[in-house]
């Protein structure tokens, strides 16, 4: 029961909850940029879901790094925190949806469109699990944190989550990638 | 006290972020190099050769005895794996060892026909110095130039019906293979092969 408690202490921590939802920010503002540096190439990636209707593709492609940045700035403030986590958590189980969907309809995309463009992303089972386990993190930012003033101390760890946070995900991205390409070269 | 822990918690989180940037490095690294491995298959050169036509016809005495026919229907229905080498060429001589396995292990469905030209004296002292005595060897101009061989070692795989399968420039075990699959596979080269499923 102690080891519960000092998880749950943890996890409603202001250190924790500012940390992840920081990332999170981080995570949805980058994939904004992405999107929004390159729109025709994300019109592309998404009407080779094959999801949205021909019609509604050009509101689309831009409505959804539009969320994403809306998403990202109000993670920031504590106010607007746990609406934000909720926007967060419908894109995040939208994504997997729409992979999943895509996946089960046989058709092989090149790139999800969903990463930082750095790694080619083929579209695969790992980045639905991937999204789903990004959703129940986020799910941690709509409980309200513990009332505790912040010390120097604690902006160093704040500093350091968010920053193995988004290395973990880069470092997650790059693993479900080389899967993919070792699948393909060796035929397993 | 406070002090120590705040030292060794901030020297903690350095060497932490340190970590996971060499978990990444590492992790891209394996990346890289699967792009790097990536089958490129035997380099078709030949303008005059091309897969799917008829191979031109021949039959020349092979220098370890009887004679060798090249092109239209073979009679113990196998594909020929003709194998344009020379004597002086290195990388023709790494590659014999790669051929005699070959030989041994596709018996049933291919003959591999080693073919080169110049000087009678020096392909019987090549063929002694390396036991190559088991290959058809065939020593004329005419093959290669009707292949219009340019740089080698060169393959070429003929089916049992006389056909052109595929062909290229041979510098290692997977380039050799390489023809073989493209010929299960029903594709003139490899790099047909990954055009076809590029897309």
């Amino acid at each position: 029961m102690k080891s519960n408690a000092i998880l749950l202490a943890i996890l409603t921590d202001p250190v924790f909850v500012m940390a992840v939802s920081f990332s999170f920010a981080m995570l949805f503002l980058s994939a904004a940029c992405h999107k929004f540096t390159d729109l025709p190439k994300f019109r592309s990636v998404l009407g080779g879901y094959d999801l949205i209707p021909e019609k509604l593709l050009s509101m689309a492609h831009l409505l959804i790094p539009a969320l994403e940045t809306a998403v990202a700035m109000a993670l920031l403030t504590a106010g607007t925190r746990q609406v934000a986590a909720l926007g967060a958590i419908s894109l995040l189980l939208l994504y997997a949806f729409a992979m999943l969907l895509s996946i089960r309809n046989g058709r092989t995309l090149q790139d999800c469109g969903c990463s930082l463009g750095a790694v080619k992303q083929p579209v695969v089972v790992g980045l639905v699990v991937r999204n789903m386990g990004y959703a129940m993190l986020a799910v941690l930012l709509l409980v309200s944190p513990s009332a505790r003033a912040l010390e120097g101390m604690d902006l160093i760890s704040v500093a350091g989550l968010v920053l193995m946070l988004s290395l973990f995900y880069a470092i997650a991205n790059v693993l479900i990638a080389n899967q993919h390409t070792s699948r393909e070269l060796f035929h397993d | 006290m406070i002090d120590t822990l705040l030292i060794s918690n901030i020297v903690s989180w350095i060497f932490m972020v340190g970590l996971s940037v060499v978990v990444f490095a590492l992790a891209r690294q394996i990346g890289v190099m699967h792009e790097r491995i990536k089958p490129v298959g035997a380099l078709s050169l030949g303008k005059v050769i091309k897969a799917g036509e008829a191979a031109p016809q021949f039959t020349l005495p092979s220098l370890n005895g009887g004679s060798v026919v090249l092109g239209g229907h073979a009679p113990l229905s196998q594909s020929t794996l003709l194998f344009f080498l020379s004597p002086t060429c290195p990388v023709c001589k790494t590659l014999l060892p790669v051929l005699k396995s070959v030989q041994d292990h596709e018996t049933g469905w291919l003959r591999v026909v080693l073919a080169s030209d110049g000087k009678e004296a020096e392909h019987m002292a090549f063929i002694r110095e390396h036991r190559l005595e088991d290959f058809p060897y065939l020593n004329s101009t005419e093959v290669g130039m009707a292949y219009q061989i340019a740089k080698l070692p060169y393959g070429v795989l003929i089916s049992s019906e006389g056909v052109v399968v595929s062909h290229g420039l041979i510098n290692n075990r997977e380039h050799l293979e390489s023809l073989i699959e493209a010929k299960m596979l029903g594709f003139a080269s490899v790099q047909e092969l990954h055009r076809a499923t590029a897309h």
